[in-house]
């Protein structure tokens, strides 16, 4: 019989069977084998050169300027929820269930955030290291924080969708976004108190969201 | 013994907060409710206020019986779009609680009944408008509720199918079971139903058996399209 669990991981596989094929419709072979694989290559090519030496147009971008990355990368973040619109008919009078995919959902978002903030943070660990002089544990600890805000970000997002509409809608995500700026603006050494009250509020957030869902 | 109990003050949606006003209904046991009137009378948003599918609810819905479960038959088909229709009854039959042993014979005779064996591992969205209705209608009986509540169900089904399901729905009838049912077909709600509650403008207007809405509308004889026309008439 049908479980939980198992429902979940099909609309898992599901969805990325489907953007599997949205992306085999942009990309064939053609464009695969003249553009993909020869930038990938190019760009790993790079990569590589830049943990033996730092580029020299790192000179004129300053530390400030991780700030706008870290910003527009918190701010793409969001939190997929896996439920249907057919759940609505179909697990009616099964909360339990609706609730279990909820928390499954929340689990799945925050392991693909820390992935995808893993990723850039590799990338950028070159110029952080050789360039900007951070430490080791600085660079981790500047993965953790963007980790976090980006949860968070990403559980705020849903939150305003919920519960705004129209143009207050547009002034909340502005507040937002400018207090995701402030953030972001914060020096090196303030990240771990930062990052402490940014997972207060991802806490405090988590629960608000699941109970405005269920 | 009442099987449903509707109070409904008010209702509606953000935009629109009073769609529906001062609904009062019930279902008892073996009772087919005819829930009738116009387009835009404000029956399918009743039928959502009961299933608590609206944002702006003013009102108490109980449902009593034994088993206290219920089972929502749509106007549209909702369905997974990834999920076969076996899988469909499989997942329900999950949710639900139904064992095995009881869910697989109980499933193959819904689909023999509703002539869906032969395309029970296919996906239901590739399926017409008519066969998606009959998989909601198995869907429904599947469960076995103590109570009905369905929405306009004769859309899209051919004559077979909505012989087949009123059958089923009298058989579940039979077995004490309570039906709600919306519609704006006033003939076939006439044949069917053991009584009516009729909306106009978003309220109820009268309600009662035939017998009773023809001295409503004193017309001794009249039918309950004609009976129906009067009462709006006078309102």
């Amino acid at each position: 019989m049908m479980t939980v669990t198992g429902l979940f991981f099909q609309r898992i596989i599901s969805g990325w069977k489907y953007q599997y094929q949205v992306w085999r419709t942009a990309v064939d072979w053609i464009v695969a084998l003249y553009i993909v694989i020869p930038f990938s290559a190019i760009f790993i090519d790079f990569y590589l050169s830049w943990w033996r030496a730092a580029p020299g147009w790192l000179d004129y971008i300053p530390l400030s300027a991780l700030t706008a990355i870290i910003l527009v990368f918190a701010w793409s973040g969001t939190v997929r929820i896996f439920v249907e619109d057919a759940d609505q008919l179909f697990l009616l009078q099964c909360k339990a269930w609706i609730s279990r995919i909820i928390k499954y959902s929340l689990g799945y978002s925050v392991i693909y955030n820390l992935a995808v903030t893993s990723l850039l943070l590799i990338i950028l660990a070159p110029f952080l290291l050789l360039h900007y002089g951070f430490s080791f544990m600085g660079v981790v600890w500047l993965a953790v924080f963007v980790f976090v805000l980006k949860s968070c970000m990403g559980l705020a997002t849903q939150l305003v969708e919920l519960h705004f509409k129209g143009w207050i809608k547009r002034i909340v995500r502005t507040v937002i976004f400018l207090i995701t700026g402030r953030i972001c603006k914060a020096k090196r050494g303030s990240f771990v108190k930062w990052q402490g009250s940014v997972l207060s509020v991802n806490v405090r957030t988590l629960n608000h969201f699941q109970s405005a869902l269920i | 013994m009442e099987l449903l109990n509707v109070d409904i003050n008010h209702a509606g949606y953000a935009g629109n907060k009073d769609v529906i006003k001062n609904v009062a209904l019930s279902v008892k046991t073996g009772e087919l409710v005819g829930l009738i009137g116009s387009n835009g009378a404000g029956k399918s948003t009743t039928i959502k206020a009961i299933m608590g599918l609206l944002s702006v609810m003013d009102g108490k819905v109980e449902f009593a019986g034994e088993s206290k479960n219920y089972a929502y038959i749509p106007e549209q088909p909702v369905l997974y779009e990834g999920l076969t229709l076996w899988e469909h009854l499989e997942l329900a039959a999950a949710a639900y609680e139904i064992e095995r042993n009881v869910f697989v014979p109980r499933a193959e005779e819904l689909l023999k009944l509703f002539r869906l064996t032969e395309v029970k591992h296919h996906l239901p969205s590739t399926f017409s408008k008519g066969m998606q209705q009959k998989v909601m209608l198995i869907l429904g009986f599947l469960l076995e509720p103590s109570v009905y509540v369905v929405d306009e169900p004769f859309m899209g089904l051919d004559y077979r199918g909505t012989r087949d399901f009123l059958a089923h729905l009298n058989q579940a009838r039979s077995n004490g079971a309570g039906v709600l049912m919306c519609t704006h077909i006033l003939d076939t709600a006439e044949k069917i139903c053991s009584s009516f509650v009729l909306m106009d403008a978003g309220t109820v207007v009268a309600r009662g058996n035939l017998m009773e809405i023809r001295e409503q509308c004193q017309l001794p004889e009249g039918c309950l399209s004609e009976c129906f026309d009067k009462i709006l008439e006078n309102n």
